[in-house]
């Protein structure tokens, strides 16, 4: 499957195009600079535009899915006082849904162990809303915190609220949302993932 | 029975006084007669006190007395700081530098615009796992750590900037993708736990290279996947016949096998312009066969090569090995005859032979056993013997052809990046991995009685040492160097520490002026000219 990264550069994407490639999807990303570009066709991906030179619509074109690895760019110039770029969030699925592109998985900046209070700090879930159109069959992944440790494809979905703080490592998160990408029980549901004792496979087959 | 209750007590009491009293009255008198130490004839028992203090001393002053940036050749902080790299993978300290700012010394240009982390020319593409240690909870008499299983990354050169020895020149050039590698160290002055952790941690994190000593290859080198860089000293261990001879034989063997990348020809270490030596008591029946000698006694390279006294033959040499083998061959030296260096760069120029690469350790360099008036007054340390030698190789027009590794005391990305600037193209460090394979500076390395099993061959002391949890700070001590090594660049405005020169690099006198670092030669000759001068200055009457 021809996807699209945005959030490429940042722990989880770089997992996420390597596991892409594994899984011998194309995956086609933004980065900032030049040297990045280099860096994230080493990792994996297929092909990568340079933030300040691409064309967004060339960019997206042909794309059957988007996976949206939500964030703040500190270039982006948005207000400085959210954690994820809404305007971003927006310009894509505009795009998204002018091109016609229906998949959309996105990992939210929000933690499944942040407080009500926290997860709405820095207008974290405000984007949600655009992902949820009916234009789209979208999946929106919570994950908690994330670590470096090696990935062990083993999750739990979390269906009540905890403080308690878990961890994933950003492997087992890449992992999750490529998963999701083709796995049709999660369709237009959120999830909530955390390291755990189920297969990924399983976990998101029997949500 | 009556009696023995009546009289138990007082002979109890009597015995624990007079025992202790007959014991130091023996002492007294065996102090007093012997004809061995003069202190104790004439402070008989008292002067008892001054051997034990001294004995004790060193633990004393590494320990409590000497402050943190004191003790040579590793001050307590920079062997900390080795530790801290390969068990927590950490650089990080706080409140400030401890270093002494007042003194003279080099420090990286940095430039007023840095890299950022997304300019950085370094290739992350393949993660590492590895384990380190984080700590729970620390106390004043115990802390709490755990190990854990991370991903790391390796901080590799990429493709187009890897360090490619022999290039053009052999048939199976050595390219490397990271500029730090471990210097030699045998078989034999390490034990086979000390050889094999260092072999698998440098298999683990990739880019870097283990050279083998001048003892030979042992299957501990071989156990873990890193490539090999194979020392020949003068008592040709490894590629001699029973004769003594140089084997070519058994060096076409030594050259087929894969993890051989390269040869490295050693004339002298930085202590000891010499060749190796190897205590009896360490050389057990392992060694003795690798290295083709007599279990338990004490070896002793010959000084140089008894067959080559001369650079066109040495270079013979070098041109041969290179043509069988098919693979680079280098050539260790230690600076001091500038002169003399000289005439070998020529030679070079002139014939258009010569090495693939020169290792260049540094006075100040590490060894097993060597003695006391080589280790401290033969050979220039590297920062000096460096740049003449880059200096050299480029004035006749040959630094194209051959690769500079710089050795001595390099065991700190801030330091090794001031080699990197001074002209080095990769960096040699032995003492660093020996501590992190536990080293703890006992100084006794060459006494096989290594109290953490690294510089032994003993089996029992040598059981301290757990492989398995030492590889792990070996493989995570080259990767922390690494990342320094690019954070050092990026500070000093290079996209890649390969892209250090000497202008990145300034000298700060005592009295605070600094001044480049441009030519050392130069320098040389400009005092000459101005003493001749000097003297050349007609005299008024």
């Amino acid at each position: 499957m021809k996807v699209f990264v945005f959030g490429g550069g940042g722990d989880v994407g770089e997992y996420l195009l390597r596991k892409l490639a594994a899984e011998n999807h194309e995956a086609i990303t933004i980065a900032e600079t030049e040297n990045r570009a280099e860096e994230l066709k080493m990792i994996g991906a297929s092909r990568v535009y340079v933030s300040n030179d691409y064309d967004f619509i060339e960019a997206v074109s042909g794309c059957e899915a988007i996976i949206y690895v939500a964030g703040a760019n500190p270039r982006a110039g948005e207000n400085r006082n959210v954690l994820v770029d809404k305007e971003a969030v927006a310009r894509a699925m505009e795009e998204a849904r002018k091109q016609g592109i229906e998949r959309v998985v996105y990992l939210s900046p929000a933690r499944v162990d942040e407080s009500a209070k926290s997860q709405e700090t820095g207008d974290k879930k405000m984007p949600e809303e655009l992902i949820k159109q009916d234009v789209f069959t979208y999946t929106i992944v919570y994950s908690s915190r994330g670590v470096h440790k090696p990935g062990k494809g083993m999750i739990d979905v979390i269906t009540s609220p905890s403080k308690k703080v878990m961890e994933i490592p950003y492997e087992d998160v890449a992992a999750v949302l490529v998963e999701s990408l083709t796995n049709k029980a999660t369709y237009n549901k959120t999830l909530k993932v955390a390291s755990g004792n189920t297969s990924i496979e399983n976990a998101l087959k029997n949500i | 029975m009556g009696k023995i209750t009546k009289y138990l007590p007082s002979a109890l009491v009597g015995s624990t006084i007079a025992a202790p009293l007959a014991y130091i009255a023996y002492i007294y008198q065996k102090d007093n007669h012997q004809k061995q130490h003069a202190v104790l004839r004439n402070f008989p028992l008292l002067g008892r006190v001054r051997y034990m203090a001294e004995h004790v001393g060193p633990e004393l002053r590494q320990y409590l007395f000497s402050g943190d940036n004191e003790g040579l050749p590793f001050s307590r902080m920079q062997y900390q700081d080795i530790v801290k790299a390969g068990k927590y993978n950490e650089r990080l300290i706080g409140f400030g530098s401890s270093r002494n700012f007042a003194e003279d010394g080099f420090y990286i240009r940095n430039s007023l615009f840095p890299k950022l982390r997304t300019e950085l020319k370094v290739d992350n593409s393949q993660k590492v796992t590895t384990y380190q240690y984080v700590i729970d909870n620390e106390g004043l008499m115990s802390r709490k750590e755990h190990r854990e299983e991370v991903l790391t990354d390796p901080y590799y050169l990429r493709d187009e900037d890897a360090v490619v020895l022999g290039e053009g020149y052999c048939r199976q050039p050595f390219r490397i993708k990271g500029q730090v590698g471990m210097s030699a160290m045998s078989y034999g002055a390490l034990g086979e736990n000390a050889i094999t952790a260092l072999s698998k941690g440098l298999g683990i994190a990739g880019g870097t290279w283990m050279n083998t000593g001048e003892g030979g290859i042992s299957d501990h080198h071989l156990a873990g996947d890193t490539d090999l860089i194979m020392q020949i000293g003068p008592g040709l261990f490894g590629v001699r016949t029973p004769g003594g001879e140089f084997s070519w034989e058994a060096f076409k063997e030594k050259a087929d096998m894969e993890k051989v990348k390269a040869f490295e020809v050693k004339l002298a270490q930085g202590a000891k312009t010499r060749g190796g030596h190897l205590e009896g008591q360490k050389v057990t029946e392992e060694i003795a066969r690798i290295r083709l000698i007599e279990p338990g006694k004490t070896v002793n390279s010959p000084n140089r090569f008894t067959e080559y006294d001369s650079f066109e033959k040495l270079f013979g040499f070098i041109e041969e090995m290179r043509e069988i083998g098919g693979k680079p061959v280098g050539m260790k030296i230690v600076v001091g005859d500038v002169e003399g260096l000289e005439e070998m760069v020529q030679i070079m120029k002139d014939s258009g032979k010569g090495p693939d690469f020169i290792t260049i350790d540094g006075g100040e360099g590490g060894t097993g056993a060597t003695y006391q008036e080589l280790a401290d007054s033969v050979g220039l340390p590297i920062l000096t013997a460096l740049p003449i030698v880059d200096e050299l190789l480029r004035q006749y027009g040959v630094r194209d052809r051959v690769k500079l590794i710089a050795s001595g005391k390099l065991i700190t990305p801030d330091k090794i990046a001031i080699a990197l600037s001074m002209g080095a193209d990769l960096v040699n460090i032995a003492r660093g991995f020996m501590i992190s394979v536990g080293c703890i500076m006992a100084g006794v390395c060459h006494t096989n009685t290594c109290p953490v099993g690294v510089a032994t061959t003993d089996p029992d002391l040598q059981d301290g040492l757990v492989v398995g949890e030492k590889m792990y700070r070996v493989a995570n001590y080259v990767m922390s160097l690494r990342a320094g090594l690019f954070n050092v660049a990026a500070a000093a405005g290079v996209e890649s520490p390969t892209m250090l020169e000497r202008k990145h690099l300034t000298h700060k006198d005592i009295q605070g002026r600094i001044s480049s670092v441009g030519s050392m030669l130069h320098k040389i000759e400009q005092e000459e000219r101005e003493e001749k001068d000097v003297e050349d200055l007609p005299v008024k009457n």
